[in-house]
């Protein structure tokens, strides 16, 4: 299709497809034929690494599984509020808290109850919803930074909630309440039971798990073809516009952000169950930023997107903790990355990188080195603001050279060491990297302005 | 009750210490959104960092502190230190991260900030572990020195930091409203394409206004370490958004309403814990912040700003 470049509307661009849609039976099985290649393109390798976790997987790898899957289920409930809806949710996080903890209190022995899972699971998600809720109704007047500095402080203030609440005080009853278990969290949270089955083995919770994603993801690709997925897209590209053609803001925004917190508490409460144990420290920053990064690489709005991305960021990690693999991971991806970039040439990158490694090899072997590693660590940074202020091209090669090196050398000495900081120094550099270099994601179309 | 009302007036005043310190930090936040219209949301962050470059330098000098070197050079030092290492943190954030997201999508820049927050955080982590550092302030100035006002007592290293607090903010009011760099920084404010017609050089002073903002919050870092003589890497998150706080009570944007709006928070937040409960402190001023934004969105001193169609 022959697209202009300025001033095009993917509504528009869509119409003549859209005409010759018949508006029967089968006309919508016509449509979702065509719409099939791409779920196929990320459906088939789903399911297949799916298949071959169930098959071949030992309990670890079911486990990372698991992991992908809730990530998945999170990725996608975030990606229809920030991708679909454009609202900035910086307080998601706390609707997967909300969840897990009032599974957590309905199923535990924390206050001795032990309601049955078609009670705990309903109650978990209207407990997130009407969290989404209370948050929802004042901060839909706010703009986009008020909203965002907003539920990023509520994301904080559950946290702290979920800590302080070990010692509510009931002054009726002059005794103190231990609600939430403070650091320590809540523990023995049963497994979800349905006609008398629960998941026992990591490959049951699999199961289960990639279950829920695929109900969501049905829920939510017929949400996204809906009108009311378009009602939000319309209100995502111009807030004004879509008041002024009649669409109902107020509520659209409030059903985004309740439909999303509404999955992120399912999300909550599964993963509370198969955790068998909810903490404080499940719900700070750095999940938020993993459910970011990942509907970023995918591609803000898309859910097939939203699914790659959560895979990768639930997997990439996991090679980071073995050394070996994580420095092939960090070496073969920099080079990668630097070669399809193509501002760098190759040549320096290899000789660079070479005698990086040797560097470290030799210098690791010796004494202390933590305090050099540092020093690198904080001239990294420096180095690379100023590599665009050299124009004259050998200093440019020289510096690139010694940038290269200082990163290998602050990786071998360092970061290498300490890979539990190692995994969220790279996330956040890494999501700071995708907004700059592509900020549309691997499945999300460029954005086009009306000019 | 009658105890903790009787502790009032000495709430009052450690509320005007805490209240000083959240001004300097809302008005890093006013002064980047006066003249970006973006958020920093790191900007607790870079504060953090600025304890820890105090925390280093004090760490440093204590053998010279012990020997004899006085109080007050030592922390000139330390001021000195933070506020150059967090300017050229500001600097870089500006540079590597908010110039290039700056035409991106509308969500891009709050989102990079998240990442170097994140970053910050765990990079002061690998660099200085996730203990609890305690400050000797008894080394710069003794904890008995200060002076009694009645039931009121107010130690040297609280005054000092309100002093040095006032002392900032005057010079930071005297280069925004007498100088060429401030002119130039409140015509970007104003309009920046009509700024840069006008030859005002604005990647220029963009970056300037970062390292502004941030070396007040490397000083406010160094202050609260002072009073509270403990520093580690998360202190930053709840500062983040107090500072935001303030300056949203006084009108994000308006110098002196980040003045007003600190020592309003401050107040209430010594006030509240004193009252009601210390629990639960941070979670009055999020209420504080989110009846604010509903009541007076603008804030005490803001102008409402007509969005543009």
């Amino acid at each position: 299709m022959n697209t202009p470049t300025i001033g095009h509307e993917e509504w528009a661009v869509e119409l003549e497809a859209r005409r010759d849609w018949r508006r029967d039976r089968w006309g919508w099985l016509q449509h979702q034929a065509r719409q099939a290649p791409s779920a196929a393109l990320v459906g088939l390798p789903l399911a297949l690494a799916l298949a071959l976790a169930l098959l071949f997987g030992n309990d670890y790898i079911l486990r990372v599984a698991g992991t992908a899957c809730i990530y998945g289920v999170l990725a996608m409930g975030l990606t229809l509020v920030v991708g679909q809806a454009g609202l900035l949710d910086l307080g998601y996080v706390a609707y997967f808290g909300v969840g897990a903890y009032a599974y957590a209190l309905l199923a535990s022995p924390q206050l001795g109850l032990h309601t049955p899972i078609w009670l705990a699971l309903p109650a978990a998600i209207g407990a997130a919803m009407a969290a989404g809720l209370l948050l929802g109704v004042p901060g839909l007047r706010l703009n986009d930074d008020y909203l965002g500095i907003v539920t990023l402080g509520f994301g904080q203030v559950i946290v702290l909630l979920a800590l302080k609440l070990d010692r509510l005080a009931l002054p009726w009853a002059g005794a103190t309440l231990d609600l939430t278990g403070g650091p320590n969290g809540i523990l023995g949270i049963d497994p979800p039971r349905l006609l008398g089955w629960a998941p026992a083995t990591q490959g049951h919770w699999l199961l289960v798990l990639a279950a829920t994603l695929l109900a969501v993801l049905a829920l939510a690709s017929r949400v996204v073809d809906a009108p009311l997925g378009q009602a939000w897209r319309a209100l995502r590209e111009d807030p004004l516009a879509a008041a002024a053609m009649g669409l109902p803001v107020t509520r659209l925004r409030l059903l985004a952000v309740s439909s999303g917190a509404a999955i992120a508490g399912l999300a909550g409460a599964l993963f509370a169950g198969w955790q068998g144990a909810i903490f404080p420290v499940n719900l700070d920053l750095s999940l938020l930023l993993t459910l970011y990064a990942a509907i970023l690489i995918g591609g803000l709005g898309s859910l097939p997107g939203a699914l790659v991305g959560a895979a990768l960021l639930a997997a990439l990690p996991e090679i980071l903790r073995d050394p070996a693999l994580g420095r092939a991971l960090v070496y073969g991806g920099g080079a990668l990355a630097l070669i399809l970039w193509r501002r760098w040439p190759g040549a320096a990158l290899l000789a660079a990188g070479g005698c990086g490694i040797a560097i470290a090899a030799s210098l690791a072997t010796q004494a202390d080195v933590t305090l050099a590693g540092n020093l690198a660590l904080v001239a990294l940074p420096i180095v690379l603001a100023a590599l665009p202020l050299v124009r004259r091209p050998w200093q440019r090669l020289g510096l690139q050279a010694f940038t290269l090196v200082l990163a290998t050398f602050a990786w071998e000495t360092r970061l290498a060491a300490e890979p539990g900081l190692a995994r969220p120094l790279l996330l956040g550099v890494a999501l700071i990297a995708m907004l700059i270099v592509r900020p549309h994601g691997l499945f999300g179309r460029q954005r086009v302005t009306v000019v | 009750m009658g105890d903790s009302l009787s502790h009032l007036p000495q709430q009052l005043a450690n509320g005007l210490t805490l209240g000083a310190v959240y001004a300097l930090i809302a008005l890093g936040y006013s002064l980047v959104y006066g003249v970006l219209r973006l958020l920093n949301f790191a900007h607790g962050e870079v504060y953090m960092v600025g304890a820890f470059i105090g925390y280093g330098v004090l760490s440093l000098l204590d053998p010279a502190l012990a020997a004899g070197l006085p109080g007050w050079l030592g922390l000139t030092a330390m001021l000195l230190a933070a506020m150059l290492g967090c300017g050229l943190l500001g600097a870089l954030i500006e540079r590597l991260v908010y110039r290039p997201l700056r035409h991106t999508h509308r969500l891009a820049p709050l989102l990079g900030a998240l990442g170097i927050a994140f970053v910050l955080q765990h990079g002061v982590l690998l660099l200085a572990s996730a203990r609890h550092r305690a400050i000797h302030a008894e080394l710069i100035l003794p904890a008995a020195l200060g002076f009694e006002l009645g039931s009121v007592r107010l130690s040297a290293a609280r005054l000092l930091v309100i002093g040095i607090a006032l002392l900032l903010l005057a010079a930071l009011s005297l280069l925004v409203y007498r100088t060429r760099m401030g002119r130039a920084l409140r015509a970007i404010g104003a309009d920046p394409e009509a700024a840069a017609m006008l030859g005002v050089p604005v990647e220029r002073v963009v970056s300037q206004t970062f390292v502004l903002g941030s070396a007040l919050a490397g000083a406010a870092g160094v202050l609260v370490g002072l009073v509270f003589t403990k520093v580690w890497h998360l202190m930053g998150v709840a500062a983040g958004l107090k500072g935001f706080t303030a300056a949203v009570l006084g009108g994000i944007g308006s110098l002196p309403g980040a003045l007003l709006g600190g020592l309003l928070l401050g107040i209430a937040e010594s006030v509240s814990t004193g009252v009601i409960s210390p629990t639960y402190s941070d979670l009055i001023v999020f209420g504080v912040l989110i009846v604010a934004l509903l009541v007076r969105p603008s804030g005490l001193f803001g102008k409402r700003a007509q969005p543009k169609v």
